[in-house]
């Protein structure tokens, strides 16, 4: 088990730094001259060399990519084009204002989710299954961006009961984290409603019913702990994807998040700042499939059998620890 | 011998098209959700002869923010007093190009990769499913936010964004299904019989791979659509007058307090449009593989 986490840890660091090449490379395709866009309108040759050696951009490609790599690994991820300040300073301070709305959203999602989907499940085609089905279509089809916008309209112009910005008191984290639950919130159900189905029309569930065991019982234990693995997967699928979707949501309601932050250096073309927090995006999808297979190993008898005091025993097929279960 | 022709006819084995459109038909659900697609694509195609291009785009300082519903204008004017219903009908047009053109490519692409991982194996698989690794561990709207930012905006740009973007997750499905089907007796007695690489994917592998990529084709094309719709929210979508629902939600933005029009309409018509093209992706699922029917 052990051996198996280490593994995964030790790949960590190359596919950061794969994931840095691609944006790095990516980024430069652009035609625009940074170095351009930082002078001012009147400017001397020397001007434009001394700027350009003080961002290291007189540079060929692989050297500023090089000497970034270096940089990064310290924390230190230059310096913003537009601010002209350290990014490491400005970003930072936003890694746990993102992390705990992903993460606030995420338990939530779980809370209300999990029990939603096994009750449809119990209660298949019955009308609370039907209702929660199309309810959790319409849902999926929103835009997250634009339900927050009605969202606002609604409890923040109208009734004026939410702030519509800002992070200040909890009041103003309720709706960006509703807008960020609901649009992935019908699918998680549906999901999870699935997995639920798989495992419940099984002998091993008829067997324990045969039995005389308590409904309840057989839901919760047979049935729920069978169907636990998708469920991981989905809810570490979720919130990775959640990550990325975090962007529009820090925009519309203006979250002092890294998504807010890396719009901003988009919006600017300043490429110091889109890398580092791409590259911070990409740290909290990694995490969260690190802690997937993880959790993985711990609840799969399967796979945890293949690592037993680091000794390979039957070697069973890794079950694909991807998302998108169909 | 004319008799047995009319059996012959008769248990003649339908195609799995065939069959797929019978069951398909049956749904109430499918017809609907069939026709609002159809009658978007017809939006899309004929846009020119519904309303002249010039609606979309021409600045009518006069008849600014009109509200739905006034004379000349059934859904109101924007900002700068053009025609909403006309840039709805034309945005149509932009969204039904980004999302099938970009899903498209960026299925095909992935199903060649899948079939080559599944069929050659190896060191090519490795080398396939490492890069497809490394790019599906940046979210995708961040990368499809980083390529349009370095390619500027425009429509082939950003729907290289989104066939770029939608590459690693189909690669991942298709490869898990096409491994599956490349395992079967009847591959496996294809190859004992001789049949090459080219022939083994094409007449063996592809045609058991149809449901998959056309349900999650179907998935791709409402994402896409949506995804270009952020984009152009976040001011990187489309040049500046092209009529796109995305940039007209952002338009809106500034005038939501006093005139929600700008904002709702946009909206609406996008999440119906994905609303129906993802319960058509539904039914076809149904269709296809009666066995999964209600379980997802």
């Amino acid at each position: 088990m052990l051996k198996f986490v280490i593994k995964r840890i030790i790949m960590v660091p190359f596919l950061l730094l794969a994931i840095a090449a691609l944006i790095f490379f990516l980024l430069n395709l652009s035609e625009a001259d940074p170095v351009l866009m930082m002078m001012p309108a009147e400017y001397t040759q020397e001007d434009y060399d001394a700027m350009a050696e003080r961002f290291g951009l007189d540079k060929p490609l692989p050297e500023q990519f090089v000497n970034w790599v270096v940089d990064a690994v310290q924390l230190d991820f230059g310096t913003s084009y537009k601010s002209k300040a350290p990014v490491a300073d400005e970003i930072l301070f936003r890694v746990p204002i993102s992390l705990q709305l992903a993460v606030v959203t995420t338990v939530i999602m779980i809370v209300v989710g999990v029990p939603l989907g096994v009750m449809c499940a119990v209660k298949q085609y019955s009308v609370f299954d039907q209702i929660v089905n199309v309810l959790s279509k319409f849902l999926a089809a929103i835009p997250g961006f634009w339900l927050g916008l009605m969202l606002i309209l609604v409890f923040s112009v109208k009734l004026r009961w939410l702030p519509s910005h800002g992070m200040e008191t909890w009041k103003s984290w309720v709706l960006p984290v509703f807008t960020f639950l609901l649009p992935y919130l019908g699918n998680y159900v549906r999901q999870v409603r699935s997995a639920m189905l798989d495992c419940i029309r099984q002998d091993y569930v008829r067997t324990s019913r045969a039995k005389g065991k308590k409904e309840w019982k057989v839901v919760f234990i047979d049935t729920l702990k069978n169907a636990l693995l998708p469920i991981i997967t989905l809810t570490g699928g979720t919130f990775a994807t959640m990550i990325g979707g975090a962007v529009m949501i820090e925009q519309v309601f203006a979250f002092p998040g890294i998504g807010l932050k890396v719009l901003e250096g988009i919006n600017n073309r300043d490429m110091p700042v889109i890398l580092a927090c791409s590259i911070i995006l990409a740290i909290f999808t990694i995490g969260a499939q690190l802690i997937i297979d993880i959790l993985y190993g711990f609840i799969d008898p399967r796979v945890r059998s293949t690592f037993v005091s680091g000794k390979k025993k039957n070697k069973v097929a890794k079950p694909a620890a991807e998302g998108g279960v169909q | 011998m004319s008799k047995e022709k009319s059996i012959k006819k008769q248990y003649k084995k339908r195609g799995q098209m065939a069959e797929t459109w019978s069951r398909l038909k049956q749904q109430p659900l499918a017809v609907v959700s069939l026709i609002v697609v159809a009658f978007v694509l017809f939006l899309a195609i004929f846009a020119d002869l519904l309303v002249p291009y010039s609606a979309a785009i021409t600045q009518n300082g006069m008849e600014k923010l009109l509200p739905p519903f006034s004379p000349g204008h059934l859904l109101g004017t924007d900002n700068f007093g053009r025609d909403i219903l006309a840039r709805i009908i034309h945005g149509a047009r932009t969204a039904m190009e980004i999302g099938l053109i970009s899903a498209g490519l960026s299925i095909v692409v992935s199903t060649i990769l899948a079939c080559l991982c599944a069929t050659v194996g190896g060191w090519l698989d490795n080398i396939i499913m490492r890069i497809v690794d490394v790019i599906s561990c940046i979210p995708q709207l961040v990368l499809a936010l980083a390529i349009c930012s370095a390619l500027g905006n425009g429509i082939p740009q950003l729907v290289f964004a989104l066939f770029f973007t939608g590459i690693p997750m189909h690669t991942k499905m298709v490869r898990s299904v096409s491994l599956t089907v490349a395992n079967m007796d009847y591959v496996e007695s294809a190859r004992a019989l001789g049949g090459k690489k080219g022939y083994i994917i094409y007449r063996h592998i592809v045609p058991n791979l149809a449901s998959v990529i056309i349900i999650n084709g179907t998935a791709q094309v409402s994402m896409n659509i949506m995804m270009g719709a952020t984009l152009g929210f976040v001011g990187l979508g489309v040049k500046a007058p092209t009529p796109e629902w995305g940039t007209m939600l952002s338009e809106g933005m500034n005038y939501m307090l006093r005139n929600q029009h700008m904002v709702i309409i946009p909206g609406l018509v996008l999440a119906i449009v994905a609303l129906f093209i993802n319960s058509l992706g539904d039914c076809l699922r149904d269709a296809m593989d009666p066995q999964l029917k209600g379980r997802a």
